[in-house]
């Protein structure tokens, strides 16, 4: 049977995960209060987004 | 299975290993914090939802340090653009954690990234990073996408052409050349949405000229001046919303810009590099829920550690 190497992950990495868990549960909680679901995919009108 | 969808790839240890290095190495020359803003190259847009978030994000970290704010700060800056309003809101909110920031932008910050530099009290620019107009796009696909610009560049080809190509003798074969061509500007774009483009520019105008006359020219007699000469660099006289402006171009457009040193432009590149990779392999800016098309952006604010804290 082949011995699995467990990588350990760093302080930094775990914290980056954490952080990443933090914007996703501040995201759902913003776009559950504003009921935003599917429409996301929806462009928006006035966009200053430059397309290079 | 779609065998089409890029598999996501396991991030090697070392990446992060790198990023805390190179993180900690811009917050140790720069001496001061850095909140970086990542949107995804393909799939981000500054949206209102952004607003909510960066608000959390300072909270967050101010509480965690027992602080109110910051006497300065670094943003380092990656973006296509998005929504015009909530840049202007994005940055404003910023300010209202720091007297003082410093933008650097070692990719790009364009459109709706650019407002948010006007908001800054200097752009420190690397030798490859560029802005780009803050022209007003509207359409409800890529297809149909059209900006102002090109309305204008339309109208400017007008008159030079039926006074200058043609030289039309009489006046009124001008004005016949003109309102025939006009006709076919109004049959392709609806009036309604062309006045919703105007309506919209002068806002964008309004919000450029708050931002450049309350912070990076707040101490100018003849601000007012200064900014409307920026604007107009950043709006009418572009030739195109594709348009990009590097260093040269921003300096001559006569906002306050410095270059990068050379070594932090190659910290910030790679730190932008490192995010794109972690992004692909799925650890940051994963999709909104139920979205298909459309990643959240990475927010952080990088701080000299406990033992280093001032």
């Amino acid at each position: 049977m082949k011995n699995k190497t467990l990588i350990k992950k760093s302080k930094f990495q775990i914290e980056i995960e954490e952080d990443e868990r933090r914007l996703e549960e501040i995201y759902s909680k913003i776009l559950g209060l504003y009921r935003i679901e599917a429409n996301l995919d929806i462009p928006k009108n006035n966009c200053l987004v430059n397309t290079v | 299975m779609d065998k089409n969808k890029p598999k996501k790839e396991e991030p090697k240890p070392k990446i992060f290993e790198d990023f805390e290095k190179t993180y900690k190495e811009i917050v140790k020359i720069r001496d001061k914090p850095l909140l970086v803003m990542y949107y995804s190259e393909n799939a981000g847009e500054i949206l209102p939802y952004d607003i909510d978030a960066l608000e959390e994000i300072f909270e967050d970290f101010l509480k965690s340090k027992n602080k109110e704010g910051f006497k300065e700060l670094d943003l380092l800056i990656h973006t296509h653009g998005g929504e015009a309003h909530t840049s202007y809101r994005l940055i404003q909110l910023i300010r209202t954690y720091c007297k003082r920031l410093n933008v650097l932008v070692s990719t790009h910050s364009h459109s709706g990234g650019t407002l948010i530099a006007f908001g800054s009290d200097i752009v420190e620019m690397g030798r490859s990073a560029t802005l780009s107009p803050i022209d007003i796009q509207i359409g409800s696909n890529k297809k149909e996408v059209f900006s102002l610009l090109s309305i204008e560049k339309y109208l400017e080809f007008l008159e030079d052409s039926s006074s200058g190509i043609y030289k039309f003798q009489k006046e009124e074969n001008k004005t016949r050349f003109i309102t025939e061509l006009t006709k076919s500007l109004v049959n392709e774009v609806c009036p309604s949405r062309l006045g919703e483009l105007f309506r919209l520019r002068s806002l964008t105008e309004l919000h450029s000229k708050t931002l450049l006359n309350n912070y990076m020219f707040k101490n100018e007699s003849d601000k007012e001046e200064i900014s409307q000469r920026i604007i107009s660099k950043f709006t009418k006289e572009s030739p195109t919303h594709q348009f990009v402006m590097d260093y040269e171009l921003v300096k001559d457009s006569g906002l306050t810009v410095k270059k990068l040193d050379d070594n932090i432009y190659k910290l910030t590149k790679s730190l932008i590099s490192m995010l794109a990779y972690l992004e692909r392999c799925g650890v940051i800016c994963n999709f909104y829920p139920l979205s298909t098309n459309k990643r959240r952006p990475f927010f952080k604010i990088f701080d000299k550690g406990k033992n280093n804290e001032k």
